[in-house]
């Protein structure tokens, strides 16, 4: 019998990100003077396929985001942290961290599904969706929903040809350059610009 | 020589506004350079307005999304609203999008392969040449080629709203033999409802001479390399319009 999880990946950028740095010039011109910090990650959700009965087993979360590390495809360790989660996981401690994901209507990952699963060897890859994360934060929190909702419908997200969600942050785990999982990811703030 | 003036938008990133400039003047268009960042309350004194491909802000976000919220475009936006002609050549095209200039309609990333397209493509016009102010001196179906490059270049949006665009003639320009980006209807040039704005995603400006072809179309190496080719029309036409006007 087979089964199938979902995993949450996300890949930011370890050095300044200018992206996200215009991100936040922009909005605060456009009038979120609050705004003090904008991180900005490459979002991948990953179906993973389990066999079982008479297959193998299908890979833990870990060696999925090991293997996904050591392709070098969309993670450049001198340049990215990747950090993964269960997608059902979601933020326990305190008040909610919220983040936005921006995604397009239309995209079509099939050609980087069937690099990552014929050449990677990640054949227990049933699907990909990719999408950008963004998180905004304020002087001592994070930005609260309804100013990511804004964010999106007026910079972030193009409402023609793209969709978002504002969600509650789920619990990352950042693998380190080593494979090995470091600790949690906590909007680590070396990668906000101020 | 028009006595109307033109204003060619610079952003840091853009990189086809010399070659613009360059067809302004051959089409007798008194044109300058303005950049972003010059006192904004001079831009309503030009007649017309062009937005020149590159890669305003380094198309941080989406192509053409940063440089949409700048007070130049909110600028030139209002002054489009009052009947002055605005021409977005691929990315000046893009910023044209996000700026809401062309209605429920978005330029996106390519598909189905997403990464940059550098070609030269021809281009079809399939509107009447009446109907924008751009077109106005082509040859009903004129074919024009234009340089392509871009990797989020696609027009999109619902089909509804295509079907609405190609009832009231708004896709001016399609690719001829179909479009290498993925865009629906094949459109690689939209104009907005009064027909004074155009978003064209390739480039005429890099395609006005004989030399920027010549390559391509050896027929045209026996011509001098600075004759002008059709796609020189498009500036001709704003030219013709302003005049006109």
């Amino acid at each position: 019998m087979r089964s199938r999880s979902s995993l949450d990946v996300t890949i930011e950028p370890a050095i300044p990100d200018n992206t996200a740095f215009t991100v936040l010039r922009t909005l605060r011109e456009l009038g979120y003077q609050e705004l003090q910090a904008v991180s900005r990650a490459d979002h991948l959700l990953l179906t993973v396929r389990h066999a079982g009965g008479s297959g193998a087993e299908g890979p833990a979360a870990q060696r999925v985001a090991q293997q996904l590390s050591k392709a070098e495809v969309l993670f450049n360790p001198n340049k990215h942290r990747l950090a993964y989660a269960p997608a059902a996981a979601s933020s326990t401690d305190g008040a909610p961290d919220y983040e936005a994901l921006v995604f397009e209507k239309d995209d079509d990952a099939g050609r980087l599904l069937a690099v990552l699963r014929t050449t990677f060897g990640m054949g227990y890859l049933e699907s990909v969706a990719r999408g950008v994360v963004w998180r905004l934060r304020e002087r001592d929190r994070a930005a609260p929903a309804e100013r990511l909702h804004w964010a999106c419908q007026t910079l972030l997200s193009n409402r023609v040809s793209q969709d978002y969600e504002v969600r509650v942050r789920p619990e990352r785990i950042i693998l380190g350059a080593d494979g090995k999982s470091v600790g949690e990811q906590n909007d680590g703030a070396a990668k906000e610009l101020r | 020589m028009s006595t109307s003036t033109v204003a060619i938008l610079v952003f840091p990133g853009t990189n086809s506004e010399e070659e613009t400039l360059a067809a302004c003047n051959a089409a007798g268009l008194d044109a300058r350079l303005v950049l972003w960042s010059d006192p904004p309350a001079d831009l309503p004194r030009y007649d017309a307005f062009i937005l020149p491909g590159g890669f305003a802000f380094e198309d941080r976000v989406r192509a053409g999304a940063v440089a949409a919220k700048s007070q130049a475009v909110e600028i030139v936006a209002r002054e489009a609203e009052r009947g002055k002609l605005v021409l977005g050549l691929c990315n000046g095209a893009q910023v044209l999008a996000e700026a809401g200039l062309l209605g429920a309609v978005a330029i996106a990333r390519n598909v189905p392969a997403r990464h940059f397209q550098n070609r030269f493509v021809d281009v079809e016009l399939t509107a009447p040449p009446q109907r924008c102010a751009f077109t106005f001196q082509l040859a009903p179906g004129a074919k024009i080629r234009m340089a392509m490059a871009h990797a989020e270049g696609r027009f999109c949006g619902d089909a509804s709203t295509f079907d609405a665009l190609e009832r009231a003639g708004r896709i001016t320009f399609r690719y001829a033999g179909g479009a290498p980006n993925g865009a629906m209807r094949d459109a690689a040039g939209v104009c907005n409802e009064a027909g004074n704005v155009l978003a064209l995603m390739p480039h005429p400006e890099r395609a006005a001479w004989a030399f920027n072809l010549a390559f391509e179309d050896p027929s045209l190496r026996s011509l001098d390399s600075s004759t002008p080719t059709p796609a020189l029309q498009i500036f001709r036409s704003l030219a013709a319009s302003l005049t006109r006007a």
